[in-house]
């Protein structure tokens, strides 16, 4: 294991969660038991103000049950990623009578929220985005298309984000409403988050439904959501880390070769030591993040960004030295390690690539530079106006 | 409270919204009425910031129906959002 502490935990798991997740891994599907196992255990309202029948957690609470979760099965995470960034939508922007109404049935898992902003020509670029919101009759029409919509296929409600005539911003629409739900290729990472492709033809939604003001919800509630999404992943993230480096570590406890356990050759320890301080200093980064954000911090955008990407990078270098450390054994379709891998993979990908996040994080700070500085450098704006052009 | 203290308030205000647009822009000046967002002089992160700062720094807090663009687009619309919720004019 890492040297990161066990935090006192606010939650508890399934009792048969790793074995349900195997279960899943091989049928490419998290199946409705596990989604009301999890629901049962509160899982799926674990931020939701208590109030509303959630678990009252702050950020930094929370994040310890993405990390435990994903090292189960980083699919059941990613429902409860996309769950909860539903959930702070609503209870953030959404209006007085849709908080009363949705909150207590999301927390309690009684409905299903999706997120639902990627489009096929739209990810990290918002302004992209080709859904249709358009007022009639005093009601929204959607029109358009969204992809990769993770455990879109079971979702009761999902945060739609598209553009109208006063701008971009998003209403949460009921499944079986007008919208078609078919599900997409099966994916190597994640492979069980039950992504959905999901077509809207003047879908009908009540403007009670609409979550964030128009030009504001795009880019602001998607902006939002993502960050705590990418809290979320950042955790999970550190979850496959450390049990990519549980597995490298047992193997290399047990397993002998040449008369001696793997784990006494130094190249072998070498891997573990750079795996588990990678892991370590990631958790740090997370839970300094989540404070950051529950405090409210103008910071805590970029916090979470930072986050993501070093915890992204600590999933993909502990998940290749496990493989190492492991052998031809750990290479196998149904290993575990095979499914952390992957995962990780995942992980640089989803929630802000990994480059979009460099971007990012280095342009900030020069922009820091430049604040001690300002008149340092004029080609640094030039590239900035670019740079402004795109949101992320 | 005074006039004369509702203006130095006021401008407080102003001021202190200012330095912290600047701060997040990088830049050494900016007019009160440049468009922020919709000029893209700040990224979606950065309006982000701007809703948080605001709450943090004046102690309020930001509902749906204040998520206008104007009230964030420039200086003087964020200065008028959080003078109008603190019943400054």
């Amino acid at each position: 294991m890492t040297g990161a502490s066990r935090d006192r935990s606010h939650h508890r798991l399934p009792d048969d969660l790793p074995a349900a997740a195997d279960t899943w891994e091989r049928a490419g599907a998290v199946d409705r038991a596990g989604v009301r196992a999890v629901a049962a255990h509160g899982l799926l309202g674990l931020t939701v103000p208590a109030g509303y029948g959630g678990g009252g957690l702050s950020l930094r609470e929370s994040v310890e049950a993405h990390r435990e979760v994903a090292g189960h099965s980083p699919s059941l995470q990613s429902l409860l990623v996309v769950h909860g960034m539903v959930c702070h939508a609503v209870r953030r922007w959404g209006r007085p009578e849709l908080r009363e109404d949705l909150l207590p049935r999301l927390a309690r898992g009684e409905l299903l929220g999706a997120f639902a902003l990627t489009e096929q020509e739209a990810g990290s670029d918002l302004r992209a985005l080709r859904t249709r919101l358009r007022e009639q009759d005093g009601q929204f029409l959607v029109t358009g298309r969204k992809r990769w919509v993770s455990f879109g296929q079971l979702a009761d409600v999902l945060l739609v984000f598209g553009v109208g005539a006063g701008g971009g911003t998003s209403v949460l629409v009921p499944v079986g409403a007008g919208a078609r739900v078919r599900p997409e290729q099966v994916t190597t990472g994640l492979r069980a988050s039950r992504l959905a492709d999901v077509v809207f033809h003047d879908t009908p939604v009540p403007p009670s439904a609409m979550v964030g003001r128009p030009g504001f919800g795009v880019p602001h509630v998607a902006t939002d959501c993502l960050t705590v999404g990418r809290l979320f992943v950042a955790a999970a993230a550190v979850g496959v880390a450390e049990a990519a480096i549980g597995l490298a570590a047992a193997h290399a406890a047990a397993r002998v070769v040449g008369g001696k356990p793997l784990g006494c050759r130094q190249l072998v320890r070498a891997l573990l030591a750079e795996a588990s301080v990678a892991a370590e200093a990631a958790w740090h980064t997370v839970c300094s993040a989540a404070d950051t954000l529950d405090r409210a911090e103008p910071a805590a955008a970029l916090a979470a960004s930072r986050a993501k990407f070093g915890a992204a990078q600590a999933a993909s270098l502990a998940t290749a030295h496990a493989s190492r450390v492991l052998g031809a054994g750990g290479l196998t379709e149904e290993h575990r390690l095979t499914r952390l891998d992957q995962a990780a993979r995942t992980y640089q990908v989803i929630e802000g690539p990994t480059e979009v996040l460099k971007d990012l994080i280095g342009a900030a700070v020069v922009n820091q530079a430049r604040g001690a500085a300002p008149h340092a450098d004029g080609a640094v704006r030039a590239q900035e106006e670019d740079d402004r052009a795109r949101t992320a | 409270m005074t006039d004369i203290q509702q203006t130095a308030t006021y401008n407080q205000v102003r001021t202190r919204i200012r330095e912290h647009v600047l701060a997040l822009v990088g830049l050494p000046d900016i007019a009160d009425d440049q468009p922020l967002i919709t000029d893209h002089v700040m990224d979606s992160i950065a309006a982000v910031q701007m809703v948080a700062f605001v709450e943090g720094a004046f102690g309020l807090q930001v509902e749906d129906e204040d998520l206008e663009l104007r009230h964030f687009d420039t200086i003087d619309g964020l200065v008028g959002l959080v003078t109008g919720k603190l019943g400054l004019r």
